[in-house]
């Protein structure tokens, strides 16, 4: 026999989904846990095998809830609360990460930042880790005066999802789902970036 | 500062091209400098932020770093030192350990609870002694346990090498002796747990692993007892969301006690799918155990491999251990894993079992529940009443017997009556009426031999007429039951009829006190109860916030709720329940009306949630919290928030219920109110003209709410400037309400006023001013002075009387109201208040005295933003500031908020309203002041016709102050 114990994770993700979004506090901290363990696997899982060191952020997303959840019969709100999940879950492992680049010694500058989309040129604005727990600060600020607009960030910057994806998801209008996004990047740019 | 205030001009700002925006920022803040300087700096961060994380962070990077340099922090728990993940469990990480220290060469494995919960480690630290005595060798041990750098606790337990049951039966492609051999030794290890009062709560085929060497081991025993996370009595937590729902049993989702029977239930489903190959359908598991129907036998589940020979093998003894083992109601089960494992041992040995036959109990069940929709013709429920009566009687357990039969019974009629409700008719109602007159019938041919059960199902179809609005054959029928309350009654019933009452009362005969008073005994009642029902006590609760919250005493009914709250929702389990989520309707109405908005919002949102998820997101019942949400938004003056809600509220309804039915009519109402709150007042007209068409051809309003209506559509006329069309609805209003009512009507108050007001528009002012005073004589018969529609006509009788120039008496009455109660606990954000104090700015104007003028009309504009926001509104006090401006030569003040005041009222009011006239008269003035003599020539060149062509004394009044002779 051998081989590791795996553990069947399924149908109890289900109820886990359905209880948080009920409002279920202590159901979410769960399904955080789970979300947030599983993304981090899949995300070294998916770098170790890929040839060329792509990361599809939201493939990733989609992933993990297909793996998670039975996505059979599930109605768009199960589906939302998981997404929504799912981008705290990654927003929290991007901000792990930058805070272990910044410990680290040996890191250091003029590390070359890969291109996620091949077909793209120079990455330019892409933040660094000082500036990226930068942003994690300003965004819990953001989150104590409007949480949706927080939320959206999340769904968008650290899960990668489209407008239209979350659009539907959230049951809003892709346009205001665009001026939201609008004001939330002017509140955060202002607040990692102010003048003077 | 208003965040909202800055959020809205600033997507309205952005929108416009960079040539136009400073100039409107500029007008758009006014004299507010921290908003401008706020918004200034969005906007300037928004030109920078163009291409700001529009690229996904840099991920990949920080991970290949991680997984090339092999770096990745291993964790450490205690003296135990993680080697590698071994998979992911049921709240986090599970890792392969080893200690560090030399003694022991053991290998655990540590279970990461991600996220500390409140009272875990707690009931960890009491869970820990008792566990740890478990000493068996087909149970995986837990070690040991801790708290890691974070505050989570971990626990660590002994290592299991192997896979799960039902998948090693299959690799080895076991026989069926072989297996049942296997499932003996797991019952007989979950029996020595119980032995040991531990009970695992969730066994199913990953917690239980067979080893390469066949070993058996099960994990995980009590694990889901420390993780549950609520904080009542440990005998009846649920904990379901954390289970896995195909193997937790119906109490586990019900708020029933978790015993050994619950293990049972798991094994049973082990059994099963060990036999069969498959788990058992899932099954809904809410509801009364009767309802629940049993999964088909193993036998005939899935498709076997093994062919016909295995079937046949467990047709029979097998099935039956199988599915008394899976039996909803816990009584009727195999009461120990000992027992269960008897009857196996039993079966293998060839002897006979000791489970029952099925039972005719159980056929008939199952024989009601298909044939329910048959009963439309009434026979049938006296029936099924009479055979179960005989079977109850027939298994001589008398009391347990009525329970189930009145159970029964409701269970059966409640489920023909479901078709009574709109919902599920699309509205139509009528075969409803037959229905509940079947049941009558019934329930006059039951006699009195059961009382109890007569009253209870005098009372539930006194429930039932009161959700098809016939609340008058309701009231009879409750006040039949209420007649038969008697002391021998037992608690439920008693708490039943109550309840229904009480919620009769409380919503369709705002008799709150009666409903209050019914309600509280009628909770009583239901918590002496020996089998509570806590749906019922939740409805109970409910009704009591309900009648506080009308009573205007929210606190009572927030300190009920967020007391009794948390209690049902744990009862209830992790399924929504229509009851809680109302509870949480009512919870927000109650915060909203002391102000705390968050928390209403956020009680809102679970219970619409809760809502969608039970009904469906199209139910009425959803429209109910909706609704509830959108009036807080509107009392908040967020009316764009409310209008959307209230559009989905009218959506609901239209579909569910038709344009034509009286919650419809209701829902576009309170839409348009929400409209024209926005100064979309020419948008609004029409849909209030279609509105009235359909208000006064329907044959459920009173007189009095179709006047309503017509009076609804004045006020748009009046607003757009059409004011002999408004003084004549408003008149038919009038009417209306007169020959229903009378005259001296607290209902005629209203419609009096407003036909003051537009009066005072015609210029009218002496008839104005006999009406308000009429209206408050009116008032004042009922009410104090400090009521708020009295407060209100005493303003407006203070500005008529300016208006006739009688300034000092004008002075008078509208002063009384910033001393008196009028003005004392009014909202920050109450809209009467700035347009009052504006009031009272012009008349001290008009008397002379400009300084306090201004004084008090900068106080009406501060208390303006806030209340009226950049609804048309907010002019009243921008004019009353401007004329005071520039009464003290501050033309420059004025000019702004004049230019503000006539944008504002420009979208509702048209060109030669007397409200557009006034404003630009002045701008006008002040321009003059400022020597833009072109653009004053140009204002003048408007406005002078249109005064000159008016013989209103307010026309006049401009005229005069233009310097223009007639």
């Amino acid at each position: 026999m051998g081989g590791a114990r795996r553990v069947v994770a399924g149908s109890d993700v289900t109820a886990l989904i359905e209880a948080a979004g009920s409002g279920d506090a202590a159901a979410l901290q769960a399904l955080f846990g789970r979300v947030y363990a599983e993304l981090k696997q899949m995300a070294h899982h998916q770098l170790a095998s890929a040839a060329g060191h792509t990361l599809n952020t939201t493939g990733l997303v989609h992933e993990v809830y297909l793996k998670l959840a039975q996505p059979a019969g599930h109605d768009l709100h199960g589906r939302a609360h998981f997404f929504a999940l799912a981008a705290k879950a990654m927003r929290q492992i991007v901000i792990d990460h930058a805070r272990a680049r910044m410990t680290d010694k040996r890191g250091g500058v003029g590390l070359q930042l890969v291109t996620l989309d091949a077909a793209e040129g120079v990455v330019d604005g892409e933040l660094g880790p000082d500036e990226l727990l930068r942003l994690d600060v300003a965004l819990n600020t953001l989150a104590s005066e409007e949480p949706r607009l927080a939320e959206l960030v999340e769904q968008r910057f650290f899960a990668g999802m489209s407008v239209s994806d979350i659009a539907v998801m959230q049951s809003v209008s892709e346009r205001t789902l665009n001026r939201d996004w609008r004001r939330a990047k002017a509140h955060l740019h202002a607040a990692l970036y102010p003048e003077g | 500062m208003d965040r909202q205030r800055v959020a809205e001009l600033f997507e309205q700002a952005v929108d416009l091209p960079d040539s136009e925006r400073a100039a409107w920022v500029e007008a758009a803040c006014g004299s507010d400098a921290a908003l401008r300087i706020e918004l200034e700096r969005l906007l300037r961060a928004d030109a920078r932020a163009v291409a700001f994380m529009e690229r996904p962070p840099p991920l990949v990077s920080s991970l290949i770093e991680a997984t090339t340099r092999n770096n990745e922090v291993l964790p450490q728990f205690g003296p135990w030192r993680a080697l590698r993940r071994i998979g992911v469990g049921g709240m986090g990480e599970v890792w392969l350990a080893e200690r560090n220290d030399a003694e022991f060469e053991q290998q655990a494995a540590v279970k990461q609870l991600a996220w500390p919960t409140p009272g875990l480690l707690q009931r960890f630290r009491q869970e820990r002694q008792i566990l740890a005595r478990l000493q068996h060798s087909d149970i995986a041990r837990l070690i040991d346990g801790g708290v890691d750098a974070r505050g989570a606790p971990y626990l660590v337990m002994e290592y299991v090498d192997g896979v799960p049951i039902t998948q090693y039966v299959n690799d080895q492609a076991l026989d069926l002796r072989s297996r049942l051999g296997l499932f003996l030794r797991i019952c007989a290890a979950v029996q020595y747990a119980h032995q040991n009062l531990v009970v695992h709560r969730d066994l199913k085929p990953s917690n239980i692993l067979v080893g390469a060497d066949g070993s058996l081991k099960l994990l995980d025993f009590g694990i889901a007892k420390v993780l549950a996370t609520t904080d009542e009595a440990a005998q009846t937590q649920t904990a379901a969301r954390l289970l896995t729902p195909d193997y937790a049993a119906p109490e586990q989702f019900s708020g029933g006690a978790i015993t050994t029977t619950t293990d049972v239930y798991a094994l049973g489903v082990v059994l099963y799918e060990l036999l069969a190959g498959t788990r058992p359908p899932r099954r809904t598991l809410t509801g009364a155990a009767a309802d629940i129907d049993a999964p088909p036998p193993p036998s005939a589940a899935g498709d076997r491999t093994g062919g016909v020979a295995w079937r046949r093998a467990l047709r029979g003894d097998l099935d039956r251990i199988a599915l008394t083992a899976l039996e909803a109601d816990p009584q009727r089960r195999y009461a120990s894993a000992e027992a269960l494992s008897s009857d196996v041992q039993r079966y293998l040995d060839g002897r006979p079992i000791s489970a029952r036959r099925d039972s005719r109990w159980y056929r008939f069940r199952k024989f009601a529940r298909r044939n329910r929709y048959a009963l439309a013709a009434g026979v049938f429920v006296g029936a099924i009443c009479i055979a179960a009566a005989a079977i109850s009687l027939r298994q001589g357990n008398l009391a347990r017997a009525q329970a189930r039969h009145a159970a029964a019974v409701q269970q059966f009629m409640s489920g023909v009556f479901a078709q009574a409700n709109p919902d599920e008719n699309k509205g139509q109602p009528i075969s409803a009426q037959q229905l509940l007159q079947k049941g009558e019938e019934q329930l006059a041919r039951m006699g009195d031999a059961q009382p109890a059960l007569q009253i209870d199902v005098t009372a539930m179809l006194g429930g039932l007429y009161n959700d098809i609005g016939d609340t008058e054959r309701a009231e009879k029928l409750f006040e039949r039951a209420l007649g038969g309350l008697d002391d021998k009654l037992p608690d439920d019933v008693r708490g039943r009829v109550l309840l229904g009452v009480a919620t009769l009362e409380a919503e369709n005969k705002d008799r709150y006190d009666v409903a209050l008073a019914h309600a509280t005994e009628g909770l009583a009642a239901l918590e002496r109860a020996a089998e509570k029902d806590w749906n019922d006590i939740a409805k109970a609760s409910r009704i009591i916030a309900l009648c506080h919250v009308r009573k205007r005493e929210p606190e009572a009914a927030i300190a009920l709720l967020q007391r009794a709250t948390p209690v049902h929702a744990s009862m209830l389990g992790a399924y929504p329940s229509e009851a809680l989520a109302n509870e949480y309707a009512v919870l927000g109405a109650a915060l909203s009306d002391m102000s705390r908005f968050n928390e209403a919002e956020t009680a809102f949102e679970r219970g619409a949630t809760m809502l969608r998820a039970f009904a469906g997101s199209d139910s009425r019942r959803v429209a109910y919290a909706l609704n509830e949400e959108a009036i807080m938004f509107y009392q908040r003056g967020e009316l764009a928030r409310a209008e959307t809600l209230h559009r989905e509220v009218l959506n609901i309804n239209r579909e569910r219920l038709g344009p034509d039915n009286l919650n419809t009519l209701t829902a576009t109402s309170n839409l348009l109110g929400d409209i024209e709150g926005q100064g979309r007042i020419a948008e609004a007209l029409p849909q209030r003209l279609a509105l009235l068409d359909l208000a006064i051809a329907s044959d459920a309003l009173s007189p009095v709410r179709k006047a309503h209506h017509v009076d609804a559509v004045a006020l748009d006329y009046r607003e757009l400037g059409r004011f002999g069309e408004s003084e004549a609805m408003t008149r038919k209003a009038l009417a209306m309400i007169v020959e229903a009512q009378g005259a001296r009507e607290r209902t005629s108050v209203l419609v009096l006023r407003h036909l003051g007001l537009v009066l005072g528009l015609e210029g009218r002012y002496g008839e104005a001013e006999a009406l308000f005073r009429e209206a408050l004589a009116i008032q004042l018969e009922g009410a104090p002075p400090t009521s708020f529609s009295a407060c209100g006509l005493r303003r407006d009788i203070g500005t008529v009387l300016a208006q006739q120039h009688r300034y000092p008496e004008a002075i008078a009455q509208l002063q009384a109201l910033t001393t008196d109660a009028c003005m004392l606990g009014l909202a920050e954000n109450d809209a009467w208040r700035p347009q009052a104090l504006a009031d009272l700015s012009q008349a001290q104007l008009d008397n002379g005295d400009a300084t306090t003028a201004y004084a008090t009309a900068q106080q009406a504009l501060d208390y303006g933003h806030k209340a009226l926001r950049n609804t048309y509104h907010l002019g009243i006090p921008l004019f009353a500031l401007a004329r005071a401006a520039l009464a003290l030569e501050r033309a420059s003040d004025a000019e702004p908020l004049l230019r503000q005041a006539l944008a504002l009222r420009s979208t509702v009011h048209p060109a030669d309203d007397p409200r557009i006239l006034e404003v630009k008269v002045a701008l006008i003035e002040a321009l003059a002041a400022l020597r833009k003599t072109n653009e004053a020539a140009t204002l003048t060149a408007q406005v002078v016709p249109v005064l000159q062509a008016s013989a209103t004394p307010h026309s006049a009044d401009l005229r005069k102050r233009l310097g223009i002779k007639l």
